[in-house]
């Protein structure tokens, strides 16, 4: 590879920059604008008024929130449907990627098996028959509906199966030599040289854990098991004024008015803000770089 | 905190109690009661209730709710376990379980789900289309003689009151579904003009069509919130016809024009968006669009930004339902604490009188799994609602099945899926209002309505300007006294009820989309001769169909 580095002419440069610093703007804007709407006063957000900056500056919208016990209960869900299923979803997806990186030579089956998983990402059964399984093994209304269903990410599965082939196999056959089984060669050669690529997944899966609501809404028998995306999906959504009768009006009025929606939707926000950080340092590191040489 | 803040916070506060406790309908004496988680057989015991029959042994019956955010259980209860269902088990004898709880947004598509799977509730609410779907594929109870037998007197009459809600549950002269009934009226448009505005620039009010727009050429060039900035916006709008606030339809109507709904022009069922009146409507509005009297951007804004325009206080006209005072108008009080509203009945382009354009309030239907032992059951449980709830006196009652004041978020016939309103109790209740506001006695009122009475005389004695809300909707001149002249001969019922014919469904899709970019392009200035145009379309791309279908429909629903 061409290892020059392209000097842009500083003009070239300056808008790429603005450009970029525009796109990081505008991902940024409703963050801001959704915290400065938090910390507002009911009435200067019903009025517009708030842009980027807290108008008549107020917590009450945070006291409202964390005094609602339907919210804190569909947080603690949250938490331990990510604490629960991101980690079995590492682990399945591992343990299935494993064998389908194995040479054909080793693993006779493998295209069979590959064919097998990689055909339910290809196909649906449709929202239906997937209830009706959900239904038909008891798991409907069970912490476990949310978990089990989606425990093996395929697509993950893929991803992580190429990251495997793509590791040198003389590392493989030097473990082999000394002794190491499949067991000891997965977890002491192959994971150690993976980082960037779990560091990957497992910020894929927790996010996909923390945001996903329909499974909730359509899964659990009563809104006090909903996880949290769900539970907001319910406050957030605007209803239609027209379905609505003036019975209504008021009292959704106090319980989702602009203020402690923002509120909520922020303090949904902080857990996965603060997963980043610690997941993206790997996202770089060229961990495997210098265990071969030559 | 400012005095400003400090005063919006007092008048927020002051206009959600109000709201609150207005919108429960019931009220609680100042003696101490067993708080309602305490309800036993005694609670009941003290009651007068009308409980006709009951089930020994008790039977059970499998039913679904829908809950919204707004749901609030006190102590012990919950969905499983509260005034309801013991009211139910104890004096009915009908056991109600719960299959699942789901949020309102997505009830009808768990029903579809859980149905589809096979896992059949024994009584359920469902949408006109769904009922349509599942007496089709067989999965429902015939009611016709369970109600003909065991339907009580009071049940009949409420469900007679708009003769279309029991028709809307009829299929083929049989009885599927029992239509949770709403005003229907209620949905008809008035027009709400900033009073403080028009008494600030000496504005009488409109009695034509042409007085609506002088009042809107006046409110944009007279400076009529003082700021000296000419921000203001003289009719607001939404892009929508439907919109329960600042709809176009309401504006229509003045010229007797009725965009979305069905009437009876020439001996047929013609559609109101096609006919010819609208083009003077729609030339009018593109006249004040360009006069700069609407807003530039009101194609793209949504209900909930017009409700921001108004908080605002920018708004000086708008075309709602009689509720708009409890809710969006409400809020121009926010930085104005001076706003209010006043309602006008709809006025016209000329000598005939305008009517106002309402459709049935019927959005949902109680059905009965065909093959369920009981499906009198539903029909008792709607009778003790009908005979017990609705126009109770008894405010001990109405604290024990609706909801009392000291909890107002708390409202207990959310706990029920069997919840039907009467539709003409709203005209009724406040027809007695009124009566006692002129004769300055409230003896007689229930709670609710004394309580009412008191916010008026609030209003007219002290001045206390929230309760201007009150007075808008239910004073003297109030919005629904104009409802009452909408009910008389000032209205125009949508004659088309029932579900989608086949090519409504297949087109309308695609048609209604098409209709709203039309009216949105030629009030921002496309020439008219694009209606022409549109009118041509629509009966070409499948409208002439839907014509002969719903006038096929007519013939069969007399």
């Amino acid at each position: 590879m061409n290892e020059r580095i392209v000097k842009l002419p500083f003009f070239e440069n300056l808008l790429n920059l603005a450009v970029l610093a525009l796109l990081g703007l505008l991902c940024a804007f409703p963050i801001v604008h959704t915290l400065a709407l938090s910390f507002s006063s009911a009435s200067a957000a019903a009025s517009g008024r708030v842009a980027i900056w807290p108008v008549e500056f107020t917590t009450q919208a945070y006291q409202f929130v964390l005094e609602n016990p339907a919210f804190i209960k569909s947080f603690g869900i949250s938490i331990a449907r990510v604490l629960v299923g991101a980690p079995l979803n590492m682990l399945l997806t591992i343990l299935v990627a494993y064998p389908l990186s194995r040479s054909k030579a080793e693993f006779r089956a493998r295209d069979f098996f590959a064919w097998f998983f990689l055909l339910t990402v290809l196909f649906s059964g449709g929202l239906i028959p997937w209830y009706m399984v959900i239904r038909q093994t008891g798991l409907i209304d069970k912490f476990w509906a949310l978990i089990i269903p989606g425990a093996l990410p395929v697509f993950n599965v893929i991803l992580l199966a190429n990251s495997f082939r793509s590791i040198p196999k003389e590392l493989e056959e030097a473990a082999a030599m000394d002794g190491a089984g499949h067991w000891t060669i997965l977890f002491r050669v192959l994971l150690p040289l993976s980082w960037p690529i779990l560091a990957t997944l497992t910020l894929f899966v927790t996010v996909a854990h923390w945001n996903s609501w329909f499974d909730g809404l359509i899964l659990m028998n009563s809104p006090d098991k909903y996880p949290l995306q769900s539970y907001l999906q319910t406050v957030v959504i605007n209803p239609d004024p027209r379905m609505l009768t003036e019975r209504d009006l008021a009292l959704l009025q106090l319980i989702s008015n602009r203020t402690t929606r923002a509120a909520q939707i922020f303090i949904a926000m902080v857990p996965i803000l603060l997963v980043y950080p610690f997941l993206q340092r790997y996202f770089t590191a060229g961990v495997k770089l210098g265990a071969i040489k030559g | 905190m400012n005095p400003l803040t400090g005063k919006v916070y007092v008048n927020r506060f002051i206009a959600v109690l109000l709201l609150t406790m207005l919108l429960l309908s019931c009220a609680r004496p100042p003696s101490p009661t067993p708080p309602p988680g305490a309800s036993t057989d005694d609670a009941f015991a003290k009651l007068s209730l009308v409980v006709p029959d009951r089930y020994d042994p008790p039977i059970e019956m499998s039913s679904v709710m829908a809950v919204d955010a707004t749901i609030k259980f006190l102590g012990e209860n919950d969905i499983h376990n509260n005034v309801w269902t013991r009211a139910y088990e104890q004096l009915l004898g009908i056991k109600v379980s719960y299959k699942w709880v789901v949020d309102g947004s997505m009830y009808a598509q768990k029903l579809g789900l859980s149905v589809n799977s096979g896992d059949i509730p024994d009584m359920f609410r469902v949408s006109p289309a769904q009922l349509h779907l599942f007496q089709e594929a067989g999965l429902l109870a015939d009611l016709t003689d369970v109600y003909e037998a065991v339907a009580s007197p009071k049940t009949r009459d409420v469900l007679m009151q708009d003769p279309t809600s029991l028709k809307a549950g009829t299929i083929a002269g049989r009885l599927w579904g029992i239509p949770l009934t709403d005003a229907a009226v209620a949905s008809a448009s008035l027009l709400w003009i900033r009073q403080d505005w028009m008494d600030k620039l000496g504005i009488a009010a409109p009695t034509s069509m042409a007085d609506v727009l002088e009042i809107s050429r006046r409110f944009i060039t007279e400076d009529p919130d003082g700021n000296n900035a000419p921000d203001t916006i003289g009719l607001c709008v939404t892009k929508s016809v439907w919109s329960a606030f600042a709809n176009l339809s309401g504006f229509f109507n003045g010229y007797h024009a009725y965009p979305g709904i069905w009437y009876e022009r020439n001996g047929a069922l013609v559609y109101g968006s096609v006919q010819p009146e609208m083009r003077d409507a729609l030339l009018a509005l593109q006249e004040m669009y360009a006069q700069g009297q609407l807003d530039r951007e009101f194609g793209v804004k949504d209900s909930n930004q017009v409700a921001e325009t108004i908080a605002q206080g920018k708004c000086g006209m708008e075309f709602g339902v009689w509720w708009n005072p409890y809710h969006p108008l409400n809020q121009s009080q926010a930085n104005y604490p001076h706003a209010f509203w006043s309602a006008f009945p709809i006025p016209s382009v000329d000598d005939v009188p305008a009517k106002s354009q309402y459709s049935s309030a019927v959005g949902a239907f109680l059905v009965v799994r065909n093959g369920y032992e009981h499906p009198e059951a539903l029909l008792r449980m709607v009778n003790f609602w009908s005979d017990n709830i609705l126009g109770s006196q008894d405010d001990e009652l109405r604290q024990t099945f609706l909801g009392d004041i000291e909890n107002p978020d708390v409202v207990l016939y959310k706990y029920t899926p069997v919840v039907l309103w009467e539709p003409n109790a709203m005209i009724d209740g406040s027809k007695k209002l009124r009566e006692a506001l002129a004769k300055k006695d409230p003896s007689g009122l229930d709670l609710d309505t004394q309580w009412r009475y008191r916010i008026i005389q609030a209003y007219f004695e002290q001045g206390t300007l929230e309760a201007w809300v009150e007075v808008a909707t239910n004073g003297p001149n109030g919005a629904v006294t104009i409802l009452e002249q909408v009910l008389k001969d000032r209205g125009q019922l949508n004659r088309f009820y029932g579900v989608p014919t086949v090519t409504m469904a297949e087109k309308m899709p695609t048609l209604q989309p098409m209709e709203e970019e039309v009216i949105t392009k030629i009030i921002m200035g496309e020439p008219i001769a694009m209606f022409d145009q549109f009118v041509e379309n629509w009966y070409r791309l499948g409208g002439t169909e839907i014509v002969n279908e719903v006038n096929l429909w007519a013939e069969q629903n007399p």
